[in-house]
């Protein structure tokens, strides 16, 4: 695997560049936008991190023209700004995923993975449902194309509810599907909220959370 | 910034002012105009006519009989009256009973009008040799035994005095409307200068002032101005406000960043020296805690900056706790940080709202949990609860809570910050954001453990 990381600060991104390098994987180091293009223009990567401010322009300026030239390389933002907006910004400009400088080098990694698996997967497998995309390799949902930013368990929710859209799922079944791995230990109430929020998330789809008093959720595709 | 705005100026008070009561004036003037002119001409008429029928009857009344003829002696003094108008031109005649030419013009000029046989003098309007001209037709009637009829007397006079006299009057109205219009819009312009005076007053006061003199206005101004000058002061206050949190913003941020990089600086010096192997190896650990929890403690302090920024700024609405609950158990961070931790979460079915920004109250709850996850004992719980009059979030964990009894100061803050701690920056969040939201912090210790909660005023569910 060979990766690209487009990143000023020197010893930031030496000491990542070595960690990459002891776990096998190739890193290219690029510290200006020129830098990052001229390697671009001769090297196939698998993927690249990319910081946002750089001293001669701006990252999101050189994913725009990656993704102009039909470059499809999953890309990783990094950025040191604080704000929530910015977390959906990151999605709207193109990118696949996004960190927060100071990371952990396993977060990282561990985000380039994920990133490579959803490129990688099956497209065979997904589910459509009106204007909702599901890619359960993938880990991802579209809506009418967009991406939706979904947390785990919102994710988890909604692949229960998609595979099994002919089965009403009561609340205790949702929470052995959301917490069976885990360590938080959350009751039956959290369960209504993440039916609520899911529920906001969906709009726009056609597929909407019934409620069936008494029994409980089921997928309602118009 | 500021040039932006004086460039982006409106018309001037005084000019509208003066282009409103302009068109005003102009608009009634014209109106005044049509008006005068038309009561010019009527007054002309009045006067003029009278001039006319006066010598008409003159020559009535000097028309004799004499020997059954009628005779028609023309005094002056019927056409001395007439001359009053000097540039216009005079025709008469006198005809007798069945309509024939006594004396005078040919004039032919008398409408088909029945004879009335009355005293009425009756005026009409003709042509005269091609000029526009006033006639007026008077008779007189004899019943003697030599002769019996109607005399008709018809004098006419063209009609350049008169309208010279209209003309006269109108030009009399204009010229008082023009100088009381001159005197209207001067007297404006004296009133919207003294009306703005105030204003300019203020403007001077500010502009006069120290950029860092924020204090209040003085608010003795006319009603109308010290609604503006009350908006000011508050817009000085809040202004005033930031400074003070960013002052204090600064001189704490110096304060707890320069000691975390003191401590790494002196502790990767040590490892520079250091060469024994396994020795700086443990020197090399520690600079790895101390540079996680200098992390921790930067995302605190941006935290603490947003949240005191949104306080201030940030849109209020209407909030499930439980949903901030939620958020903070899924956010996930904490199973990064601390695998083995586990965590509870309590809540009702019913929501707990509250009148709030999420994101502050977020942030808030967050930093107690990450307290709790820090320095507790676990497992953690999380939970949210209401009481008659307050909605509360809490966390609780099986530890005994910090050292500090409950004095949130600056104090706590910066000796927490020196042990490499940053609890209490974590605390001064959660006690800025329930200030903030009209609520307060509860610390209770007992067997149980330590439970940390976030009072707010609860919002009934039907408000919503």
């Amino acid at each position: 695997m060979r990766i690209l990381l487009v990143e000023d600060t020197v010893d930031l991104a030496e000491a990542t560049q070595g960690q990459f390098t002891q776990n096998g994987i190739a890193c290219d180091l690029a510290f200006t936008l020129a830098d990052a293009n001229n390697f671009l223009a001769v090297q196939r990567y698998d993927a690249i991190v990319l910081d946002i401010n750089l001293p001669d322009g701006n990252g999101t300026d050189l994913l725009r023209a990656l993704r102009r030239d039909g470059n499809l390389a999953p890309v990783l933002m990094l950025t040191a700004q604080f704000s929530v907006d910015d977390k959906v910004s990151a999605f709207s400009v193109g990118a696949d995923d996004y960190l927060v400088k100071p990371f952990d080098y396993r977060e990282l990694e561990a985000r380039i993975h994920a990133m490579l698996r959803r490129n990688l997967s099956d497209k065979s497998g997904e589910i459509i449902l009106a204007g909702l995309s599901f890619n359960p390799t993938a880990s991802v949902a579209h809506i009418n194309g967009e991406r939706l930013n979904l947390t785990r368990r919102e994710f988890a929710l909604l692949s229960m509810l998609v595979r099994h859209r002919d089965q009403v799922f009561s609340k205790e079944r949702i929470l052995e599907g959301l917490y069976s791995f885990d360590d938080a230990i959350v009751g039956l109430n959290a369960i209504e909220l993440y039916v609520a929020r899911l529920r906001k998330k969906l709009i726009g789809s056609g597929v909407g959370i019934k409620t069936l008093r008494g029994l409980g959720y089921q997928l309602d595709v118009e | 910034m500021s040039n932006k705005a004086t460039k982006g100026q409106t018309l001037s008070l005084t000019m509208r002012l003066t282009v409103g009561l302009g068109g005003l004036l102009l608009f009634g003037g014209i109106v005044l105009t049509l008006a005068a002119f038309a009561y010019g001409r009527v007054a002309a008429r009045d006067a003029f006519d009278r001039l006319l029928v006066g010598a008409a009857n003159t020559i009535a009344s000097n028309i004799s009989i004499s020997d059954g003829q009628l005779v028609v002696d023309l005094p002056r003094s019927a056409f001395d009256l007439l001359a009053l108008a000097p540039n216009d031109r005079i025709a008469y005649e006198v005809r007798g009973v069945n309509g024939e030419l006594v004396t005078g013009y040919a004039l032919d000029v008398i409408p088909d009008r029945p004879m009335t046989f009355s005293d009425m003098p009756h005026y009409f309007d003709a042509d005269f040799f091609g000029e526009p001209a006033r006639f007026v037709r008077t008779t007189r009637t004899f019943s003697e035994r030599q002769f019996s009829g109607t005399v008709q007397v018809v004098v006419g006079q063209t009609i350049l005095a008169r309208q010279e006299l209209a003309f006269d009057i109108t030009k009399r109205a204009l010229l008082g409307l023009l100088i009381g219009g001159i005197a209207v819009l001067g007297m404006a312009l004296v009133v919207v200068r003294s009306a703005l005076r105030p204003l300019e007053k203020i403007a001077d006061t500010i502009r006069q002032r120290d950029p860092r003199d924020l204090t209040q206005i003085d608010q003795h101004a006319p009603k109308e101005i010290s609604d503006m000058v009350s908006s000011l002061n508050a817009f000085m206050q809040r202004l005033e406000q930031q400074f003070d949190v960013m002052r204090n913003l600064i001189s704490d941020t110096a304060h707890q960043l320069r000691t975390p990089v003191a401590a790494l600086r002196a502790q990767s010096d040590f490892a520079l020296r250091e060469s024994d192997e396994i020795k700086r190896a443990q020197i090399v650990s520690k600079i790895h805690s101390r540079s996680l929890s200098l992390g921790r403690l930067l995302d605190q302090m941006l935290s603490r900056a947003m949240v005191i920024h949104r306080i201030e700024s940030a849109r209020r609405e209407t909030l499930d706790l439980r949903d901030i609950a939620l958020t903070l158990i899924d956010d996930g961070d904490h199973s990064l940080i601390y695998p083995d931790h586990d965590i509870h979460l309590e809540i009702g079915p019913e929501p707990i709202l509250v009148y709030g920004d999420l994101i502050s109250l977020t942030e808030a709850a967050k930093n107690l949990l990450s307290n709790a996850l820090a320095h507790g004992v676990a497992p953690v719980t999380i939970g949210v609860e209401s009481t008659n009059s307050h909605a509360c979030i809490w966390v609780r964990d099986l530890g005994d809570g910090p050292q500090v009894e409950l004095d949130i100061g600056d104090r706590f803050v910066r000796s927490s910050v020196s042990k490499g701690k940053s609890a209490g920056l974590g605390l001064s969040i959660a006690k800025s954001v329930a200030d903030a939201f009209e609520g307060r912090l509860e610390l209770v210790r007992n067997e149980a453990g330590f439970k940390i909660s976030i009072l707010l005023p609860l919002k009934r569910g039907n408000d919503v």
